[in-house]
């Protein structure tokens, strides 16, 4: 059976697709990070493919979200700071001071 | 009287022609008084005045049959009719019931294939034949069949060429015949030839004739030169058919468009066009004979089928053995809503993999994944969504769908044989010794696979009998579940699931050894209750990413090394059917070069190696040091070469061919050079094409990118070691 429902990733590319407008007017350095978080959202296919019931942008604002976080984490694993500017945020390692 | 049976044909109205070979190598034929059947469901009233009506002129009967799966046997009309009339008969009697009265049922089943369906028959069956008809002794079950018996040969000719391809018009100079790799070459007078010929064939008794391009050219050819040589040429053990002129169809399957020629069939031989069989080419005669067994489909028609086709004569039987009638033209498309196919209208599960180098990372990929799940799940056209079992069947996750639990569908009774005997002959491959004995096994597994790959895909087909859409969506869901639960098992077990494409998983832990992995796979198969294989260890493997979006990664475009030094690469030129060989030959040189690294740091000093090859490559071909082969592009075309709106090179190369006086139709293959920028020099044939005259910069710019694709990843992911952007350590 050939497929007839586009897949999330078309779907996801039409999303972005339809912001060309706003991305044009994004200067180059907004531009840039514009993209790379596009990047990371297709890097969570896997999982938008599994919600396809929902509208395609909660998707990628959840992705993006979810990329945000990971990097976060990662960033506080480098650094090793207690970077405990709200208390919402879980920190896991401990200062080294 | 014992024997194999070797061939059927039809011969006349109501007759069957069974050519055995007798255990002691002598081939009879027998005739057996059969016709084929067409079936006709409609009110019993109807179907006693269309009876009375068809009684005039065809043999009628009242029989109790099924009309649909698992429903109970109705009374229905049988009719016999004679060979190849089953069309206009059934088109008759729709016709008499206005296109409202009656249903026919059975009408494109193959009427070879319905006669060994009845007899319980399958080629190369052993038969004992006696006036009270004949038993079969062995079955399709059977692993271990002899097939010793067969004598095969392979013919060819020589032509004496008046321009760039043979014609009909040109001598015939030489044949050849192989067989058991002694050669026999005719020559002399046409005329002598050809008798010759058939007293070759004859002498040497011979069974199976092989021939390259013997349906499209090859054997109308040397009956063409029999007729104006006036020689009376039989190929077969009976008369060959006359007047025939090749044909070619083109069709379309998975995306890609393929050609097929009309079978030049013989009779009590067997002939086989390897360039029209993509079993034989793929699977040989081996797995060829393994696939006509298990369908029951005679060998000459088995090879000429494509696999879909070979896959439903499964199906088929199995609805003959229980007495449900095929359906002519299944009519009962349901519709569904934007909502829920955009819910249930998925494919397999993917998860992307990161790009860049990994090292001991080990391959995990369910054995086919589709079909046991079919099996396992009693996944069939009838039986998902089926009305009986609405509160109690098995629920499809994600879908909500249910499936039946009171009968077992068409389609797992089907792929049942198949999937056991593939399974078994891959078991059977890992313990025999003898060598030939485990191709032989290879090949008939390969040709089982092929088997159970289109199983899948005919269940979601428009025109499929015993399929519908919903069963086809259910196997995928139960897919995607199915990897979902693998990667969480493995992950609970500590390991890292890098790469994931619907039936395959690649992941890693650092200190894994192969003891690790298996008892990963060992967990993954009890948890699931599906098989599973451990592919091996990688010693490093590198996911590649995506051409137009370089930070994205692209699914199944890698390569790597085993443990064992095992290369395989997916995805990559080497790969690609379209791609020159010397650009082929340089990414297996450096893959070579790569593999040879055994840590990061060798990785690096291979991969600045690998530059050198590279460079090697690219200067002999800037001094005209390749051989013309190496830089033919074969291109399949996809349409007429005069309909293609922009000038594609394989269409130039079309052209070309054309104006010599071969025309290529839409799936087959053209073969050229890229000799000049635009016009027909453009891209000319390699037929035609002189030493030399290529042009440089396309060849150039593909070998660069070629080299490009494999020693970049490499060398930037040794520059970073870790990125902090990355989302490895989530």
């Amino acid at each position: 059976m050939g497929r007839n429902a586009l897949t999330y990733r078309q779907r996801l590319q039409l999303e972005l697709d339809r912001w060309r407008n706003f991305r044009k007017a994004l200067l180059r350095d907004e531009r840039e990070s514009f993209d790379s978080l596009a990047d990371q959202v297709f890097r969570l296919c896997h999982a938008g493919s599994m919600y396809p019931e929902r509208d395609t942008f909660d998707l990628l604002t959840m992705s993006a979200l979810i990329s945000h976080e990971g990097r976060l984490k990662s960033l506080e694993k480098e650094l090793r700071l207690g970077m405990k500017v709200d208390e919402r945020l879980p920190i896991r390692h401990k200062s080294i001071w | 009287m014992r024997g194999y049976l070797l061939d059927i044909n039809p011969s006349g109205r109501d007759e069957v022609t069974i050519w055995i070979k007798r255990l002691d190598g002598r081939v009879v034929s027998h005739r057996i008084k059969w016709m084929p059947r067409i079936y006709v469901h409609g009110s019993l009233e109807n179907l006693v005045k269309l009876g009375r009506l068809l009684s005039q002129r065809y043999f009628v009967d009242f029989v109790e049959r099924s009309v649909k799966p698992g429903s109970p046997p109705e009374t229905v009309l049988e009719i016999r009719v004679p060979f190849g009339s089953k069309k206009r008969v059934a088109n008759l009697i729709l016709d008499l019931g206005n296109h409202q009265l009656f249903k026919v049922y059975n009408v494109d089943l193959p009427s070879m294939q319905e006669f060994l369906y009845q007899h319980e028959l399958h080629p190369t069956a052993l038969i004992d034949l006696s006036n009270d008809g004949f038993k079969v002794l062995d079955s399709v079950e059977d692993i271990d069949y002899d097939l010793s018996w067969v004598r095969v040969a392979h013919l060819d000719a020589k032509v004496e060429i008046s321009s760039i391809a043979p014609r009909f018009s040109d001598r015939l100079e030489e044949v050849m015949i192989e067989m058991d790799g002694e050669r026999v070459v005719l020559d002399g007078g046409e005329e002598g030839i050809l008798e010759d010929l058939m007293k070759t064939l004859h002498d040497l008794d011979i069974d199976v004739i092989i021939t390259d391009g013997g349906d499209s050219f090859l054997l109308p050819y040397l009956h063409h030169r029999a007729y104006v040589n006036q020689v009376r040429l039989r190929l077969g053990r009976a008369d060959d058919p006359r007047n025939f002129k090749p044909s070619s169809s083109t069709y379309l399957s998975y995306g890609r468009v393929y050609c097929r020629f009309r079978g030049f069939k013989l009779k009590g031989r067997i002939h086989i066009d390897s360039s029209n069989s993509m079993l034989y080419r793929e699977t040989g005669l081996d797995g060829l004979i393994e696939v006509s067994r298990v369908t029951r489909i005679s060998i000459q028609d088995a090879a000429r089928y494509t696999i879909g086709s070979c896959m439903l004569s499964l199906q088929y039987y199995q609805a003959y053995r229980l007495g449900i009638l095929i359906p002519w033209k299944p009519s009962k498309t349901i519709y569904m809503d934007c909502w829920s196919l955009n819910k249930a209208d998925r494919g397999g599960l993917i998860l992307d993999a990161k790009t860049g180098v990994y090292w001991n990372v080990a391959e995990l990929d369910f054995k086919s994944l589709y079909p046991t799940l079919m099996l396992k799940h009693n996944i069939s056209g009838e039986t998902v969504n089926c009305e009986c079992c609405k509160d109690d069947g098995e629920k499809i996750p994600e879908l909500g769908y249910h499936v039946c639990r009171r009968w077992r569908g068409i389609v797992p009774r089907a792929i049942e044989l198949p999937l056991r005997k593939r399974m078994r002959y891959k078991d059977l491959i890992k313990q025999v010794g003898d060598g030939r004995l485990r191709t032989v096994y290879k090949s008939r597994s390969d040709a089982l696979k092929w088997i159970l790959v289109t199983a899948f895909g005919y269940l979601g087909y428009r025109n499929a009998k015993f399929g519908s859409r919903e069963a086809h969506l259910a196997v995928c869901a139960l897919a995607r579940e199915t990897l979902l639960k693998a990667i969480r098992i493995a992950e609970e077990n500590g390991f890292e699931v890098i790469h994931g494409i619907v039936d395959s998983l690649w992941v890693r832990r650092e200190d894994a050894d192969d003891q690790d992995y298996l008892e990963l796979t060992k967990k993954i198969e009890d948890e699931t209750g599906l098989p599973i294989s451990y592919e091996g260890r990688y010693r490093w493997i590198v996911f590649l990413p995506s051409r137009t979006h370089p930070d994205r990664p692209a699914n199944n475009r890698y390569f790597g090394v085993f443990m064992d030094g095992r290369l395989k690469y997916r995805g990559i030129e080497a790969r690609r059917r379209d791609a020159p060989p010397i650009v082929k030959k340089m990414q297996l040189e450096i893959l070579g070069k790569l593999a040879e690294a055994k840590d990061p740091e060798q990785l690096r000093e291979k991969a600045l190696e690998a530059v050198e090859i590279y460079r090697g490559y690219a200067r002999r071909l800037i001094l005209g040091d390749v051989p013309i082969e190496d830089l033919a592009i074969t291109q399949v075309l996809s349409m007429d070469p005069n309909d293609y709106v922009v000038e594609a090179r394989q269409a130039v190369a079309a052209k070309h061919l054309e104006r010599a006086g071969i025309r290529i139709v839409p799936g087959q293959a053209v073969t050229y050079v890229i000799a000049g920028a635009n016009g027909l020099s453009k891209a000319v044939p390699i037929q035609l094409i002189e030493e030399g005259s290529y042009r440089l910069e396309p060849y150039l710019r593909m070998l660069e990118k070629a080299a490009y694709t494999m020693i970049t990843p490499v060398l930037e992911s040794l520059r970073a070691p870790h990125r902090i952007y990355d989302m490895d350590s989530m």
